[in-house]
């Protein structure tokens, strides 16, 4: 193509040849150092949009394992709780078939039946008014001092719950629904707790409320169930979470990250390439005529 | 031819020895000055002189060698080839340097780059609709929020300050354009004077030769050579320069990024404002297309408006969720994102409340600590509409368009060097090539020496023993 080949067109041709030799180092070097194939969107534009999308879902998982963690949280507190309510539940079942005995005890055994009650239904409103990090966990939505108040009354707001994204696509329910687990107003557990008291002070027979706390009884454990299934439910997208989380990052380093042993090799023939270049530039410039004349 | 003819034959041959000896030295002594065109001294055999008379008999022969000038072994087609190259290389280097910058003013892909601050941005929003009405949830998302506006503000910071830089080089370009238009123009009146004069224009055209290239590469100008050695200098279809009369450029137009599309930059001749001049090549074309507004291709003023348009975008799809819900104290229809109406919205973008009071997390009636509606904004993330995905856009379109002038201006660089390659073939000094032309003077000028040697030898024969037969 040259037909005339001078000191000067040798000199800037090796110099292109180093050049580009070079800048073909450099840039196996930057993805050596790196240890990213894209270190800006031009390297691979179709790549860096990918690796974004990546990096935004990465982030989003790591923030659904968060809302698991937080959900499970609900879901143990509100278990505990309703497990709690449970036993009390039982006891007050006891103390209601022994008053049921009405006839054969004595008013001063009454009474102490009674204060006994007394004492289960306080401790019952204080199970169903359990927190979690500040939350009422049986008053879903609700910012109220309690779930129930003193007079029993629910003060969750109807229709409402309190929900964790596991997923784009999906969420699950951690609150538990207080007025389905211990009813309200004059209709819940507490009332009813509070009515047989008041039958054993006034001497009347108690066996005929053995129905009804039954039913607050399978309520609260029927609760209990949903609960346990949801907290199932955040278990399975738990491992979810964490098989997306390794699939993403898996899918991350294949979009981003260099093959090492590739690079290393790839870095090796060029070093070589580019010292080859320079030795035999070097010499291949070196001798002019002027050299071998006296 | 007289008796001394011999003598005058070789006096001849050691002036051109002498010479030819001299162009060598000139060619040495230039062999690393930029745009010098190697030189051969032009000679030629004096022929036999003509008759004298009907009674002349005199023994005809040569009578000499004339040294009749120095060529200059340029090739105008090389020249004129370079000079095109150059002026796609030069507008294809532009352009990828500008788009370079940009690219790199994206941060992406990286961990502190827009998408990572949006990605953290919709995680806030998530984590408050686990607490809301939690203070220091709140306050994660509002910091959160001003990041993003900040990052946003940042991208069209870099964008508008590298359309100021790219306008500077532009001016500059102008300056150095007129600068060597005038060269050339004053360089063509001393190569017409000092011809006219009989003295050697190689080196001022050597002079013009780097000066028209350097123009060709700024503005992608053509060069028409006129007689008397002159050249003339068309740049977008008018005369830059004629014979020894230059024109002069000059750039007017929008002085920040905001003005492009309302008052574009415009290339016209000093005399004719407002006129402008076709420049499409070069560096300088290149920088007027980069320069232009959105709408007929600029890509800074079109990165520019995608940061707007971001911007707005980001605020129109928070607020219109936002606004459905309920901040603590139950107003609905709040804004989270408001603007600063004296600034275009990339930089005027700002978060509207100032702690978790003023944040609308939930939706109106639905209990106060309800966090649907922070749930509802955390999923914006997920819109193929929403900001993320129009951002991923953006810097997959830059990252397109930087990779292709990269390659453009790969290709055009190898076409303008192996033009330069082919002028340099012809026109670049070589030391070999010196050296055996410097032996093959030297035994010129020592065999012309040796005939003077021989003619005087030959006078000391007549003259001196002439006669002395016998003696």
């Amino acid at each position: 193509m040259v037909d005339r080949i001078t000191g000067s067109t040798m000199f800037a041709q090796a110099q292109q040849n180093l050049q580009a030799s070079r800048a073909r180092l450099a840039g196996i070097q930057e993805q050596a150092t790196t240890m990213r194939t894209i270190n800006r969107p031009s390297d691979d534009p179709a790549g860096a949009a990918e690796s974004m999308r990546v990096r935004a879902e990465q982030r989003a998982i790591t923030q659904y394992a968060a809302n698991i963690s937080d959900g499970m949280g609900w879901l143990s507190t509100a278990d505990s709780a309703l497990g709690q309510a449970n036993g009390v539940m039982q006891k007050v079942r006891d103390l209601t078939v022994q008053g049921a005995n009405a006839a054969v005890m004595s008013p001063a055994s009454r009474e102490a039946l009674a204060l006994e009650l007394d004492q289960l239904q306080a401790s019952l409103l204080s199970a169903a008014n359990t927190r979690y990090g500040g939350r009422l966990v049986f008053a879903g939505t609700s910012d109220a001092a309690a779930a129930f108040a003193p007079d029993f009354a629910f003060t969750g707001v109807a229709g409402t719950s309190v929900d964790r994204r596991v997923s784009p696509s999906a969420t699950v329910r951690v609150d538990a629904d207080g007025a389905a687990a211990f009813g309200t107003g004059a209709g819940s557990a507490f009332a009813l707790i509070g009515q047989v008291a008041a039958d054993l002070r006034a001497g009347l027979d108690v066996s005929g409320r053995l129905t009804a706390i039954d039913s607050a009884s399978s309520a609260i454990l029927g609760e209990q169930t949903r609960i346990g299934s949801r907290y199932g439910q955040l278990e399975r997208s738990k491992e979810l979470n964490v098989a997306d989380a390794g699939a993403m990052e898996a899918r991350r380093a294949s979009v981003e990250d260099v093959d090492l042993a590739k690079v290393v090799l790839e870095l090796k023939t060029q070093e070589t390439a580019y010292q080859t270049a320079l030795a035999v530039t070097a010499r291949a410039l070196q001798p002019t005529l002027m050299s071998f004349l006296s | 031819m007289s008796t001394f003819g011999g003598l005058s034959v070789a006096w001849t041959g050691l002036t051109a020895a002498r010479a030819g000896l001299d162009v060598i030295g000139q060619n040495i002594a230039n062999v690393n000055t930029e745009g010098y065109t190697r030189q051969r001294p032009v000679t030629s055999a004096t022929g036999t002189l003509t008759s004298a008379g009907p009674f002349d008999t005199a023994v005809r022969g040569a009578v000499g060698v004339s040294v009749d000038g120095v060529q200059r072994l340029g090739n105008a087609i090389l020249d004129g080839q370079v000079r095109t190259t150059s002026a796609t290389a030069g507008a294809a280097s532009f352009t990828k340097g500008v788009m370079q910058r940009l690219e790199t003013s994206l941060d992406e892909p990286s961990k502190t780059g827009l998408a990572s601050t949006l990605a953290d941005f919709w995680a806030a929003w998530q984590n408050l609709a686990n607490q809301p009405s939690s203070p220091s949830a709140g306050n994660l998302v509002i910091e959160a929020g001003a990041t993003v506006a900040a990052r946003i503000a940042t991208g069209y910071q870099e964008t508008a300050s590298t359309w100021l830089s790219t306008r500077a080089q532009a001016t500059e370009m102008v300056g150095e354009i007129n600068a060597l238009a005038s060269q050339v123009a004053g360089l063509n009146d001393r190569i017409r004077v000092t011809s006219t004069a009989g003295g050697s224009v190689n080196e001022l055209m050597d002079q013009r030769a780097l000066a028209t290239t350097r123009l060709a590469e700024l503005t992608g100008a053509t060069v028409i050579e006129r007689p008397n050695n002159q050249v003339d200098v068309l740049v977008g279809g008018g005369l830059l320069v004629s014979e020894e009369r230059a024109r002069t450029l000059a750039i007017s137009g929008a002085m920040r990024v905001e003005d492009a599309a309302s008052s574009p930059i415009t290339i016209s001749w000093s005399q004719r404002p407002g006129e402008p001049v076709g420049i499409d090549s070069g560096a300088l074309g290149a920088a007027a297309a980069l320069l232009g507004p959105a709408a007929s291709g600029g890509s800074i003023a079109s990165a520019a408006a995608t940061y707007d348009a971001l911007a707005t975008r980001l605020a129109a799809s928070v607020n219109s969720v936002h606004s459905t819900g309920a901040t603590p104290s139950g107003t609905t229809g709040a804004a989270f994102f408001g603007f600063d109406p004296a600034q275009p919205a990339a930089l005027g973008l700002r978060v509207l409340p100032t702690s978790v009071a003023g944040v609308a997390a939930g939706a109106p009636g639905a209990g106060g600590a309800d966090g649907s509606i922070a749930d509802a904004l955390a999923g914006l993330a997920q819109s193929p509409t929403g900001a993320d995905a129009s951002w991923a856009e953006f810097v997959a379109r830059i990252g397109v368009d930087t990779r292709r002038a990269a390659d453009l201006s790969a290709a055009a660089g190898r076409a303008a060097s192996s033009a330069a390659a082919q002028q340099a073939s012809g026109a670049a000094v070589d030391m070999d090539e010196e050296t055996a032309s410097l032996l093959t003077y030297q035994y010129a000028y020592q065999g012309a020496a040796r005939m003077i040697t021989a003619v005087d030898q030959m006078l000391d024969t007549l003259i001196n023993r002439t006669g002395l037969v016998g003696r």
